[in-house]
């Protein structure tokens, strides 16, 4: 069981790691790219 | 004789014995854990680079990607989205317009009512108004309007919009608003941008951009909660001496109408152009609701060309031009600044004004087309 547990946990571990490294990632290149919501002033 | 355990004694062993291994699991990092989450996060690029299309997007709740409640262009790219997938239509009507209309017209479903009710049928109503929206956005999001559509579409415009300079229809080639993009919106982009953004044809590749720059910590939030809630963002009146400085911006950006009005022009009719081509709609040219006060900082003789030159440009190409400004009887008082009404009153009558005449031009352009 508790090895069980291990398996589940290592999988959790990396799919949510996983995840936010994608996340991270994509925010990081936005970040470099210059990214920003372009909000136009108007008047 | 060895005592066997009771069913109360295993289970909570087991579960320990999970939980413990669960824990070690979650919290101990190992090479192959590493390797795992890089592999995971590559499967999520594929699977981005794969799934993610407009067709599939546009039955996505799109309140996760909006951070904050103005971010009207999340609103319309999505809906855009909705109008490609749903295809052609036996009737429909297409409104785009900025902030004005969307702060003026407030119940798209009484419009829709109204339109039905008067031709006998449902027509849907698509609201594609987004505050500041430019030129190019706009005929980029008429593109998405399908071969064969029959209906009704209604452009929003006004002297601010003839007057938007090439500089300032360009900014969207570097920091771009709309979560797609069109053959129209490309081929007018590269008219007046000194560099186009990358275009692969893979959805997320082009415009990856749009959602690196909403990953944040509201993002995530929603994810967890819910999307933001429905939300009317409400504006501030402006204050006297920002109504000065706001006057005197007014002023020197009109200055850029008679320069640009035909060249902005032109935009719109190459779109028009290649509407008729594919299509039935009727076009509606409908002026810009604007605030009296900001009209008196013009002479009456320049309002008067514009209004000549909007009619002109409809006789010679076919498109109805509506004014409902004096029939819904705005006052200045109506206004927090130079376009933007806040009065339920008036946002109820005019909204009726303009689905009355909206549904007279469905009803005729619906007899016209009957044998």
């Amino acid at each position: 069981m508790r090895r069980f547990g291990t398996v589940v946990g290592v999988a959790l571990q990396i799919a949510v790691m996983g995840s936010l490294l994608f996340l991270a990632l994509l925010r990081l290149a936005g970040l470099v790219g210059g990214s920003r919501v372009f909000q136009y002033e108007g008047f | 004789m060895v005592e066997q355990p009771s069913d109360n004694q295993i289970r909570p062993t087991a579960l320990r014995l999970f939980c413990t291994g669960l824990w070690e699991g979650v919290t101990q990092t190992s090479a192959g854990a590493c390797v795992g989450v890089v592999v995971v996060a590559g499967l999520w690029l594929t699977a981005c680079l794969l799934f993610v299309t407009p067709n599939r997007l546009a039955g996505v709740d799109y309140r996760y990607w909006m951070t904050v409640h103005a971010d009207h262009q999340t609103e319309v790219s999505f809906r855009a989205m909705r109008l490609a997938q749903a295809g052609p239509q036996s009737f429909a009507v297409v409104v785009f317009g900025d902030s004005a209309t969307r702060d003026l017209i407030t119940d798209w479903a009484a419009v829709e009512a109204t339109v039905s009710k008067r031709v006998g049928r449902a027509v849907s109503v698509y609201d594609l108004s987004a505050k500041g929206m430019n030129l190019i956005e706009m005929v980029g999001l008429m593109d998405l309007i399908d071969d064969g559509f029959n209906g009704i579409v209604v452009l929003q415009i006004g002297q601010f919009h003839l007057s938007q300079t090439e500089q300032e229809l360009a900014e969207i080639a570097e920091l771009p608003r709309l979560a797609l993009d069109t053959p129209v919106y490309n081929d007018e982009l590269a008219r007046v941008a000194r560099a186009m953004p990358l275009r692969t044809g893979n959805y997320f590749v082009d415009h990856w951009r749009y959602y690196a720059h909403r990953v944040n910590h509201k993002f995530m939030k929603q994810l967890l909660l819910g999307p933001i809630p429905e939300h009317f963002d409400p504006r501030q009146p402006l204050s006297e001496a920002k109504w000065k400085k706001e006057s005197e911006k007014i002023t020197a950006y009109l200055a850029n109408y008679k320069d640009q009005r035909d060249r902005n022009r032109a935009i719109l009719d190459r779109m028009f152009e290649r509407l008729r081509s594919r299509s039935h709609a009727e076009v509606v040219l409908l002026e810009l609701p604007e605030n009296p006060n900001a009209l008196r900082l013009r002479s009456a003789e320049m309002i008067q060309d514009h209004r000549r030159y909007l009619q002109q440009w409809g006789e010679l190409q076919g498109l109805h031009y509506w004014n409902l400004n004096e029939d819904a009887g705005l006052a200045p008082d109506h206004f927090l600044d130079y376009v933007h009404v806040d009065n339920a009153e008036v946002e109820s009558r005019y909204t009726d004004l303009f689905a009355d005449r909206l549904a007279g031009l469905a009803a005729s352009t619906l007899e016209k087309d009957t044998p």
